[in-house]
C-alpha cells in the first residue's frame, strides 16, 4: 500500500500554553512494497510521523493517504477503524502491552478485534509461534513466564496475527542483545519479502537501515532532510553528522581508506566483500 | 506531549505567596477555614471577597488559568445558591419561579453560603497552586513530625508522597503508550457492549499493573542500592526556612479574622 | 583502596533451583575497568549484585576492600563504596528534581547538609549535569538521566562504580554520553565494572570477563581476549564491522594480529598503501 503525506504538520498539546509542534509540513512518500527505514535522533519527529499511518495521531494540517485512505483533521472513527486492521504496529518494547492469561489468549486479541475469522487464525497459531522463533507448547502458557525476548516474540505475534498488509516496526529491537537484535531484523526482512508488505522501520540504528531497508528517510527537527537509496543517504556525510547520526561503519571506513588512495567501492558493502577488495589490491602482493 | 504535564496544578512564577514557607501557607489555610465562618453580613462579606481576590491577584497565577481549573467548583457553588435561594423563607417575597417563592433573605442566605464555601475553595487552591509538590510535602512532614512519637511514621509517609509525585508523569506516559498499542491491535474502548468493554479494558489495564508492580521492586533495589534504610540518621538537603514574611503573613491572617470578630460581635 | 575478592561463590535463590553462580573466583583491583560479558542467564547481573551487597552468597565470600558483604554491620559501607547504575533510567531515579535525586544517597548516608551542597556541586559538574540541577526528570533524556544516576553515586565518593547494562536503553547520543562519563571515572582512578552486551563498549575496558552458566570461562587482558574473536563469533556475538573486515584479512594471512581502535587499524592501512 502507498502511504502518502502531504504537508503533514502536527502539534501537540494544541491551544495550551504548552503546545509544541513536533512535525512541521513533511512531505513524503512511501511505495508500495518497499522496506523503508526511517532514521532520525531522539526527538526529530519520526516516531510521531509514523502514528499518522494509522491514524493514532491526526494531522493539525495538511494529509495522509494511506492506499484510499485519506486522513485530514477531524476524519471520523469509521475511516480510521478499517485502516488499523490494515496497518500493524510494532512499538518499542512490545512486550509491555501483554496482557492475556496465556499466549494463545494474548495473540488472538487483535484478530478478535478486528472480527477476523477466530478459527481460521488458531489454526495458524502454531506456524506462526513457530516463525517468531517459539515453540508451539507456549501457547497454552502464560507470557509472564517468559523471559523478555520470548515475550517480545510474543507480542510481536499478535501483532502479525492481524495479518497487516503495512506493518510498522517503531525501533522493535531496542534493549535487546546483539544476537538477538539481528534475529528479529532478520525475521521482519523475510516476512516483509513472504508476504509482500510494506514495511516501515523507525530507528536510529544506521547499521539497520542499511543492512534492511530499500529505502531511507532522515528526519530532523520535525521535517524530513533526505530520502533516497541508502547508500545514497549514507553518502551525505556532512549532513548526517550534523543531525547527531552515525555513517554505518562500511561506508565510514570505505570513505577514509578512499582518500589515501585505496581502489575500493565506497558502498555498503558485507565485511567479507570489503576484505577480499583489500586483499586483491594489497600493496605488498597486489601493487607488485 | 505529556512533557508539560502540570503536576499538582503548581503554577511555577515568581510571587510573594511563592516565596512563602510551605509551613506557613499551611497554617494559613488552617486558619482561614476558622475565619470564613467569621463572615456574617453584608460588611464581613465585602471585606472576606477584597481579601481572597487580592491574594489571588498576588499570587501572580494567570486568571484564566486559575478560572478555568476553579470551574467545575464554581458550578457547585452555585447549585448550593439555588437550594438556599429557593428554601429559604425569611425576608419579602420577591418573585415566585415553578411554584416556589423566592423571599429576599435566601438570596442574601445563598450569596454568603456561596462566598463562604468559593473563599475558601479558592484558599485551598492557592496552596498547591504556589507550593511545589515536593516543597508541600515537606511542609506536611513537619506538621507530622512531632506526631511521630505516637508512631506516626512521618518520614516515610513524605516520601511515598514524594515518589507518587514523581511518578505521575512516567505512569502518564506508560498509560499512554499501551493506550496506543492496543488501539494498533484494534482495540476500541468506546464501544460495544459493557461486557466486551470490560474486556477491553483489562487489555489496558493489567499491563499497565504489571509495568508499576516491576518499576516498583527495580526502584526498591536501586533505593537499597543507594543506601536507604528509613528515617533513621537520615539528612535533609531540603530545609523549610520560617523567614519574618511568613511570620508577617500569619500575623496578617489573624489580624484579618480578628477584624471580622469585631465587626460581628460589636 | 577497595579490592574486590570473589572466593569460591556460589549462588541461587532457592533450593530447587540450579546454581546462578558456581564457583567463582575472581580478584578486581582499585582502578581497573572491567567488561562482564555472557549471553543472557550466564549469572552476569547477579555478580554485580553479589559485590554491591544486595544479595550474599549461598557459599564462598565475597569481600571490598576487606570487608565481607555477609557482615550485616559493613553492607552499608559496601554500598557506599561500590556504586550501582541499572538499566532502567525511569526505574532508579527516585526524586523530582536532579539535585533532590542526588541528594538522595547523602541523605541516607546522613551527610551533613554543607558537605551535600558541596558534593552536588562538584558531582554534578563532573559529570555535566550541573545544568539540569533543577530539571524534573520526565524533561530528561535517557542519557541524561543516566548521568544523573552516575552523579548521585558519585556524590558518595565511591571507589567502585557498577554499570548494570545502563546504556542498554540509550540512544546512541545517550551511549556515547554515558561511555564517555565512564572514561573520566576510569581516569580518576575509580574501578569500573561494566556488565554489558555491547563488544563496541567492551573495547573501552582494560580487562574482559566472559561469563557462561555462572562461571567465567575467560579472564582476561582486552588487547588478548579480543586477539580471538572466534570465541565471541561461536558464541553468537556480533563483531564490530571493522574487528570482522580484520578477522578475514587474519585469516587469510594479511595481518598477523587485531587492531582493536578502528581509526588506528584504518591509518595502519593507509600508510601500508602510500608505500606503493
Amino acid at each position: 500500500m502507498h502511504i502518502k503525506f502531504e504537508d503533514v504538520t502536527y502539534t501537540y498539546m494544541l491551544g495550551s500554553p504548552f503546545e509544541k509542534r513536533a512535525l512541521n509540513g513533511v512531505d513524503v512518500s512511501i511505495s508500495s512494497g518497499s522496506f523503508t527505514a526511517v532514521v532520525g535522533s531522539t526527538g526529530s519527529g519520526k516516531s510521531t510521523l509514523m502514528q499518522h499511518i494509522n491514524g493514532l495521531l491526526v494531522p493539525t494540517s495538511g494529509q495522509v493517504t494511506v492506499d484510499s485512505t485519506v486522513l485530514q483533521p477531524g476524519v471520523k472513527r469509521k475511516v480510521i477503524k478499517p485502516l488499523r486492521k490494515k496497518v500493524g504496529m510494532v512499538f518499542q518494547y512490545p512486550e509491555h502491552q501483554l496482557f492475556g492469561s496465556t499466549v494463545e489468549e494474548d495473540i488472538l486479541f487483535g484478530p478478535i478485534q478486528h472480527g477476523m475469522s477466530v478459527e481460521r487464525v488458531k489454526r495458524r497459531l502454531p506456524e506462526l509461534l513457530n516463525l517468531v522463533g517459539l515453540h508451539e507448547d507456549y501457547l497454552h502458557e502464560s507470557p509472564f513466564q517468559l523471559s523478555g525476548g520470548q515475550m517480545r516474540r510474543v507480542a510481536i505475534a499478535g501483532v502479525l496475527a492481524t495479518e497487516p498488509e503495512v506493518l510498522i516496526l517503531d525501533e522493535p529491537a531496542a534493549g535487546l542483545d546483539p544476537s538477538g537484535h539481528r534475529a528479529l531484523l532478520q525475521l521482519f526482512r523475510s516476512w516483509h519479502e513472504e508476504h509482500g508488505l510494506t514495511t516501515v522501520l523507525v530507528t536510529h540504528d544506521m547499521e539497520d537501515a542499511a543492512n534492511y531497508a530499500d529505502d531511507v528517510i532522515v528526519m530532523n527537527e520535525g521535517s524530513v532532510k533526505l530520502q533516497g537509496k541508502p547508500i545514497d543517504v549514507f553518502r551525505e556525510v556532512e549532513s548526517l553528522t550534523a543531525m547527531n547520526l552515525a555513517v554505518p561503519p562500511a561506508v565510514r571506513i570505505g570513505m577514509a581508506l578512499r582518500r589515501s588512495n585505496w581502489s575500493i567501492d565506497v558502498t555498503n558493502q558485507s565485511s567479507e566483500q570489503l576484505a577480499e577488495q583489500l586483499m586483491t589490491n594489497w600493496p605488498e602482493k597486489g601493487g607488485h | 506531549m505529556l512533557q508539560n504535564i502540570v503536576i499538582g496544578q503548581y503554577v511555577p512564577v515568581e510571587s510573594p505567596i511563592h516565596r512563602l514557607d510551605a509551613r506557613s501557607k499551611i497554617l494559613a489555610v488552617l486558619l482561614m477555614a476558622v475565619v470564613v465562618f467569621l463572615a456574617n453580613d453584608v460588611m464581613t462579606n465585602a471585606i472576606l471577597v477584597t481579601f481572597v481576590s487580592l491574594l489571588v491577584l498576588l499570587s501572580k497565577v494567570p486568571l484564566r488559568f486559575f478560572i478555568k481549573g476553579m470551574l467545575p467548583i464554581f458550578i457547585l457553588i452555585a447549585f448550593t445558591f439555588i437550594l438556599h435561594a429557593l428554601f429559604t423563607n425569611e425576608g419579602e417575597v420577591l418573585f415566585t419561579v415553578l411554584g416556589f417563592s423566592v423571599y429576599s433573605g435566601g438570596i442574601i442566605q445563598g450569596l454568603f453560603i456561596a462566598i463562604r464555601i468559593g473563599a475558601l475553595v479558592i484558599i485551598a487552591s492557592l496552596l498547591t497552586l504556589t507550593t511545589s509538590p515536593i516543597d508541600l510535602t515537606d511542609g506536611f512532614e513537619a506538621y507530622l513530625r512531632p506526631f511521630k512519637r505516637f508512631g506516626v511514621p512521618s518520614h516515610e509517609i513524605a516520601l511515598m508522597m514524594a515518589i507518587s509525585i514523581r511518578l505521575i508523569p512516567t505512569l502518564l506516559l506508560e498509560a499512554d503508550r499501551i493506550l496506543k498499542a492496543q488501539s494498533a491491535r484494534g482495540a476500541d474502548f468506546t464501544k460495544g457492549s459493557l461486557k466486551t468493554r470490560l474486556n477491553t479494558m483489562t487489555a489496558f489495564i493489567i499491563p499497565l499493573f504489571v509495568r508499576s508492580f516491576k518499576r516498583a521492586e527495580d526502584m526498591a533495589t536501586a533505593m537499597d542500592a543507594r543506601g536507604y534504610r528509613g528515617g533513621e540518621g537520615r539528612t535533609k538537603l531540603r530545609i523549610l526556612k520560617w523567614q519574618g514574611k511568613d511570620t508577617v503573613a500569619i500575623v496578617l491572617i489573624v489580624l484579618f479574622g480578628c477584624t471580622l470578630g469585631i465587626l460581628r460581635y460589636v | 583502596m577497595s579490592t574486590i575478592e570473589c572466593k569460591n561463590v556460589f549462588f541461587k535463590y532457592t533450593d530447587e533451583q540450579d546454581w546462578i553462580i558456581q564457583d567463582l573466583s575472581i580478584t578486581i583491583k582499585q582502578g581497573e575497568w572491567v567488561s562482564i560479558l555472557g549471553t543472557n542467564g550466564s549469572g552476569k547481573s547477579t555478580l554485580a549484585r553479589l559485590i554491591n551487597a544486595l544479595l550474599t552468597p549461598t557459599s564462598g565470600a565475597v569481600t571490598v576492600a576487606g570487608k565481607s558483604t555477609d557482615d550485616e554491620g559493613e553492607i552499608w559501607n559496601i554500598r557506599q563504596k561500590a556504586g550501582m547504575v541499572f538499566q532502567n533510567p525511569d526505574h532508579q531515579f527516585v526524586a523530582a528534581t536532579v539535585r533532590d535525586d542526588i541528594a538522595f544517597g547523602l541523605e541516607n548516608a546522613g551527610v551533613a547538609r554543607d558537605e551535600m551542597l558541596k558534593r552536588i556541586a562538584s558531582a554534578s559538574e563532573r559529570v555535566g549535569v550541573d545544568d539540569l540541577l533543577f530539571a524534573e526528570p520526565h524533561r530528561l533524556s535517557g542519557g541524561q538521566k543516566q548521568r544523573a544516576a552516575i552523579a548521585g553515586v558519585l556524590a558518595l565518593q565511591p571507589d567502585i562504580m557498577i554499570f548494570d547494562e545502563a546504556t542498554a536503553m540509550l540512544d546512541p547520543k545517550g551511549r556515547k554520553e554515558v561511555m564517555a562519563t565512564m572514561k573520566q571515572l576510569h581516569e580518576r582512578g575509580i574501578t569500573i565494572l561494566m556488565i554489558t552486551h555491547e563488544l563496541e563498549e567492551a573495547l573501552e575496558s582494560d580487562r574482559v570477563v566472559f561469563m557462561e552458566h555462572g562461571k567465567i570461562i575467560n579472564d582476561s587482558k582486552a588487547e588478548e581476549f579480543f586477539q580471538k574473536p572466534e570465541f565471541l563469533v561461536e558464541r553468537d556475538f556480533h563483531l564490530p564491522y571493522f574487528l570482522q573486515v580484520q578477522k578475514h584479512l587474519v585469516e587469510n594471512g594479511f595481518q598477523t594480529n587485531y587492531l582493536l581502535d578502528e581509526d588506528e587499524w584504518v591509518k595502519s592501512l593507509c600508510t601500508s598503501n602510500s608505500r606503493m
